[in-house]
């Protein structure tokens, strides 16, 4: 049975690197005790698949990765057995049985959503709409779509739909290196990663098969 | 999480270090605590997350009602920039609450090299540094082995615990407890545990000068003159049944389980084959117990069967035989981290690696047969030849060997002995490899430690020390060999502090102000402020590192009883100086250095099985 989780990734736990957060998901799985699938070889492995890697310090509400059980287990225990093994900042928000034959979450991946908050820079109103036409610019076909959030206990939020996956991929940090640059942000920003896209059957949508329209 | 505490920690290296609520930790709610002790580990928490004892305590004494014990660790240079720039103070883990708001902060000395860390994380708590400017709680205490040599830290720490802590800990605690309830005093407190068993409290005794040393005497009759080690019967004493589960990879990142305490083996150089005596085996059926307790409540997909020396546990074929059994189609792999060079270990560590083969280490220590009967390390050339060829011939093609120069008696040809016999290493490997052989060869440099009977040997010089490394170094070129070193000014601060009395205090004090942190991470110590700042003392530490102490005279760990006669000591250093080996004692031997009877403990064998077959 092939299943694909959808989890939180929030709090202090945003700090876990990719490598963190696969060897804290392989321990949770041994102690939730689903009949998980192993790969072969010398060392077995429980058979996970991964979504694209979420960079150190950000958090996530849209986090996904797949996974091979030996045998059919109902949804629901799935969900209630994974969510007994996990901290409140690594919540499961859904379980969903994949067909086996459907091709890696890192294959289909077309785009993801965020938001970013930061401190803003001392010409932020002057220039925040001007950077971000410079930014249409400069990443060109790469973003494709966003929106000012407002400002929220002096930090401004902008929401982002970017492209990801093998094909075409921008990485936020390029973008808030780019809003520093431009003198938007004053500080680091926070990022949260909302949702991801894929393409499949030549529409775009959630990994959990919701069609998107952009 | 708010935006500052997320921007202070997106700043630093590794923030995973800091983060809190791994899996099986503990928080309690704070109207329940009665007492509250931090656990302070002084070094990262990859270090202090790896080792065996914290986690015992952490959770022993968390099971406790009405106890809350927090976990912190050194926090690395940029984090301490950052506490100091924000005006904020070191806290635990669990709860962030700074080290100063605890009742007791306790410290595991298992490094002479992190003495500066626990100056540095006192500070950062916001402690004041020596125990005289001191009057208020909290209380700080140290144990672990280093407390063998308390004196070194005698200006710094109330109380140290000297022995293996699980009853005294959870006692003392209770005892706090009262204390604070009764609205105590510390100093009181401190007079009344002076003369608990175990307990060592060096405002009460004066330095007095004796011959070379100063060294500790009671300031009044009715406090003890020495302090003995205190020692736990494995069968009845707490091992948890959960770990904490470290969100990022640590040192040692498996169940450990301590199948024994101890080792009688008997290396004359060895501290811990010292302090840990009798040699008690954990009994089989508990350890399977603890074993699946362990795994299923960690997740964790390995498990290391921890002890001094695990292959001499009894019962280790059918341990063996029941974790392979058992867990190796979970993808569990069992490791053995302290092999003896033997046949049987191979066959062991077969059994165990059936699938992965990692790499097998083994410890000569020394090059020369004559040298390896000085430090009583009973392993002969063809035993260690043997083993390699079999473990070449099982499948592995890495093998890491240890050694150690500046050994007592040791000459050049002790040291060229090394590269020939690794080379014979290597000639044996490849008759029976399949792959290209790659031998890591560590060389590190014999510290003299406290409680051994090779306590009054000096520490070689540096340049010698560095002249025989580079002979190893010619003779092991080659892709084949990895050679590891020691640096120089680590293992001269090493020996210091193992050895030192307490007029050490003021210059650690002084070397921490300038600057002197994480001197056992080579990239962070900073020889040249060591240098300055003894070089402005009048402490002989040149004569205390490099020369021989007097096997008649007081030493300035003299009133701390491990358990061992001095006359023991002595007999192993006249033993080791004619080349006379001393055999195991768990053979039915007693060569009387008397921890039996002086710890009131005896040796536990389990009943050993005979399973021929291991294969």
């Amino acid at each position: 049975m092939r299943i694909r989780i959808k989890h939180n990734k929030t709090g202090s736990l945003v700090f876990l690197s990719h490598l963190d957060m696969m060897l804290t998901m392989n321990r949770a799985l041994r102690r939730s005790g689903l009949p998980f699938a192993c790969t072969e070889g010398f060392h077995p492995k429980p058979k996970f698949s991964f979504g694209q890697p979420l960079g150190v310090g950000m958090a996530s509400t849209g986090e996904y990765f797949d996974l091979v059980l030996q045998r059919n287990v109902p949804i629901s225990c799935i969900f209630h057995a994974l969510t007994a093994v996990l901290p409140s900042q690594l919540q499961i928000q859904g379980v969903q049985e994949i067909s086996p034959g459907e091709s890696s979450l890192m294959a289909l991946l077309w785009g993801a959503v965020y938001e970013m908050w930061f401190p803003m820079g001392k010409e932020f109103e002057e220039k925040k709409w001007n950077a971000m036409k410079g930014a249409e610019e400069e990443f060109h076909r790469l973003l494709i779509q966003w929106e000012w959030l407002g400002e929220e206990e002096g930090l401004a939020g902008i929401r982002l739909l970017i492209r990801a996956g093998s094909k075409e991929n921008l990485k936020p940090k390029e973008f808030s290196t780019y809003l520093e640059r431009e003198g938007l942000a004053s500080g680091p920003c926070w990022m949260i990663r909302r949702e991801l896209y894929i393409e499949k059957d030549g529409t775009l949508q959630t990994p959990f098969g919701m069609e998107v329209k952009i | 999480m708010d935006f500052a505490s997320w921007k202070q920690l997106y700043g630093v290296q590794k923030p995973v270090r800091y983060i809190n609520q791994e899996w099986n930790s503990i928080h309690k709610n704070e109207e329940e605590l009665r007492v509250s002790c931090a656990l302070a580990f002084p070094d990262t928490y990859e270090v202090g997350m790896s080792h065996l004892g914290l986690k015992i305590l952490y959770h022993l004494l968390n099971e406790q009602e009405g106890v809350a014990a927090e976990r912190v660790f050194a926090p690395w240079v940029d984090l301490e920039q950052q506490l100091l720039q924000e005006g904020q103070y070191l806290g635990t883990l669990e709860s962030n609450r700074p080290l100063k708001d605890f009742d007791v902060v306790g410290f595991s000395l298992q490094y002479e090299l992190s003495y500066t860390n626990v100056l540095n994380m006192l500070h950062l708590g916001g402690i004041p540094l020596e125990s005289a400017q001191r009057e208020n709680w909290p209380m700080i205490i140290a144990g672990g082995p280093n407390t063998v040599n308390p004196e070194p830290l005698r200006d710094f720490v109330d109380c140290f615990f000297i022995g293996e802590g699980e009853t005294f800990f959870p006692r003392f605690l209770r005892l706090i407890e009262e204390a604070r309830q009764a609205d105590e005093d510390k100093a009181s407190v401190l007079k009344r545990l002076a003369h608990e068993p175990g307990v060592y409290v060096p405002a009460l005794y004066d330095l007095q000068k004796e011959g070379q040393f100063f060294t500790p005497v009671p300031k009044h009759p009715s406090i003890p003159s020495s302090v003995t080690w205190q020692c736990e019967d494995l069968d009845s004493v707490f091992f948890p049944r959960t770990l904490i589960v470290p969100y990022t990879q640590v040192i040692h990142d498996r169940v450990t389980l301590e199948i024994a305490r101890g080792c009688t083996r008997g290396c004359r150089f060895c501290q811990a084959g010292m302090l840990y005596r009798p040699v008690r085996e954990r009994d089989t059926e508990t350890l399977k117990e603890l074993a699946h307790d362990l795994l299923l409540s960690t997740g964790y997909d390995e498990i290391s069967l921890l002890s001094l020396s695990s292959s001499d546990y009894s019962n280790l074929p059918s341990l063996i035989k029941h974790f392979s059994c058992t867990y190796a189609g979970m993808g569990i792999s069992v490791a053995l981290p302290s092999l003896r060079a033997d046949t049987f270990s191979v066959a062991m560590a077969k059994e165990v690696q059936k699938l992965r083969k990692t790499g097998l280490t083994f410890a000569p220590e020394a090059g020369s047969q004559r040298l390896r009967d000085v430090i009583n390390k009973g392993v002969r050339e063809e035993d260690l030849l043997k083993t390699v060829e079999a473990a070449f011939s099982a499948g592995w093609s890495n093998i890491k060997l240890y050694f150690m120069i500046g050994l007592p008696t040791e000459t050049r040809e002790d040291v060229q002995a090394i590269v020939d016999l690794v080379h014979k290493v290597r000639q044996a490997a490849r008759k029976h490899a399949s792959r290209r052989p790659q031998i890591t060869v560590s060389i590190s440099t014999f510290i003299p430690k406290p409680h051994t009977p090779f306590q009054w040997v000096p520490l070689l010089h540096r340049e010698e020390v560095e002249a025989r490394q580079r002979m190893i170094q010619k003779g092991l070129r080659g892709r084949a060999f990895k050679v590891q070193w020691h640096g120089g000014t680590q293992s001269f601060l090493e020996a210091l502090f193992a050895r030192g009395d307490g007029r050490l205090g003021p210059i650690l004090k002084e070397v921490w102000e300038k600057g002197a942190r994480f001197d056992a991470w080579s990239e962070e110590c900073k020889g040249d402020i060591w240098e300055d700042v003894l070089a402005g003392h009048e402490y002989p530490y040149n004569e205390l590192v490099y020369a021989p102490l007097s096997t008649q005279g007081t030493l300035p760990w003299s009133h701390i009883h491990t358990g061992i006669n001095d006359s023991f000591l002595r007999r192993e250093w006249n033993r080791a100086q004619e080349g006379h080996l001393t055999d195991d004692c768990r053979g039915g031997t007693c060569h009387g250095c008397g921890c039996c009877e002086n710890l009131g403990m005896e040796m536990k064998i389990v009943g050993s099985d005979n399973l021929a077959d291991t294969d």
